[in-house]
């Protein structure tokens, strides 16, 4: 896993005895899609702003006006898609586990989940086409029982779908000590009257080898 | 009438350069305010493009303010 992350985000581990287990970062490859959609958005500013202004109206001023805007403000827009990646991360700890949000300026999300306050009962790995089989980007869905409902954390577009789902699988049995008493085995106070009658039913039954325990019982 | 159109264009692009280098100033600071945040270090390639956004933005406001100057004169 992300050896600088484990570095820095010392910040993050808030409770007695936490150290991270995973800290990972959406794919790289999540970054593609808007970054093109940015360069063939000025591209096409480009070639509209050509035939408008240099064809029709004759501005060669106004044609450089509105590329250098548009190009001041697709930088921008790649920074920001830049950063915003960057501060975008998953963060597991032997405690909790959180997603960190921060788009500097406009938004800051900090979400976790207080892992002695929960129970995992699943954990499933994701990995949808070609594409992302072979740059091995997926999800990994970890689902948990809460007292009153039941909740997944999903880890979106993660490098490495598949080792973090094992090392996930591997840390929460141990995680899984839960000093919290309501996730403790509650004893059982209440049997239905249908599963009381089975089993005064399976009582009563009685094996053929501990009739004959000499014999051997052939079916069919 | 058509002049006066296409200088109130200009001016209106400029405008919105000047704010958009007032914008990347303030994505620079809260940026180094996540970081510390978050005790998380930029790499120098993602410093490096912020401050190039930075000095570009600048540049485009001297590129469009000479511009002007030089159509007017």
């Amino acid at each position: 896993m992300e050896e600088a992350g484990r570095k820095y985000l010392h910040k993050l581990l808030t409770l007695p005895g936490e150290r991270i287990l995973v800290a990972e970062r959406k794919h790289w490859f999540t970054l593609v899609s808007p970054l093109s959609v940015t360069f063939f958005m000025v591209l096409s500013f480009c070639v509209a702003s050509y035939l408008l202004f240099t064809m029709y109206l004759s501005s060669t001023v106004l044609f450089l006006t509105i590329i250098v805007a548009v190009l001041t403000v697709s930088m921008s827009l790649i920074t920001r898609f830049i950063v915003d990646w960057y501060f975008h991360l998953y963060v597991v700890t032997n405690r909790k586990i959180l997603e960190v949000c921060y788009v500097p300026i406009f938004s800051h999300k900090i979400c976790d989940v207080l892992l002695d306050q929960v129970r995992c009962t699943e954990i499933d790995i994701k990995i949808g086409g070609i594409l992302n089989e072979i740059l091995d980007k997926g999800d990994v869905i970890v689902t948990f029982d809460r007292p009153t409902h039941e909740e997944e954390f999903i880890f979106t577009n993660v490098k490495n779908p598949k080792e973090i789902g094992h090392i996930l699988g591997d840390s929460f049995p141990l995680i899984g000590n839960n000093p919290n008493p309501s996730f403790k085995p509650a004893s059982i106070w209440y049997q239905d009257k249908f599963n009381g009658v089975q089993q005064e039913r399976a009582k009563n039954f009685t094996f053929m080898e501990e009739i004959f325990p000499k014999h051997s019982v052939q079916i069919g | 009438m058509k002049n006066l159109v296409l200088t109130s264009i200009q001016f209106g692009l400029l405008l919105f350069i000047v704010l958009t280098v007032a914008y990347n100033f303030l994505y620079e600071k809260e940026t180094k305010k996540a970081k510390e945040e978050l005790e998380i270090s930029l790499p120098v390639k993602i410093e490096r493009l912020i401050s190039f956004n930075i000095a570009f933005s600048i540049f485009a406001i001297i590129f469009l303010i000479f511009l002007f100057l030089s159509q007017a004169l």
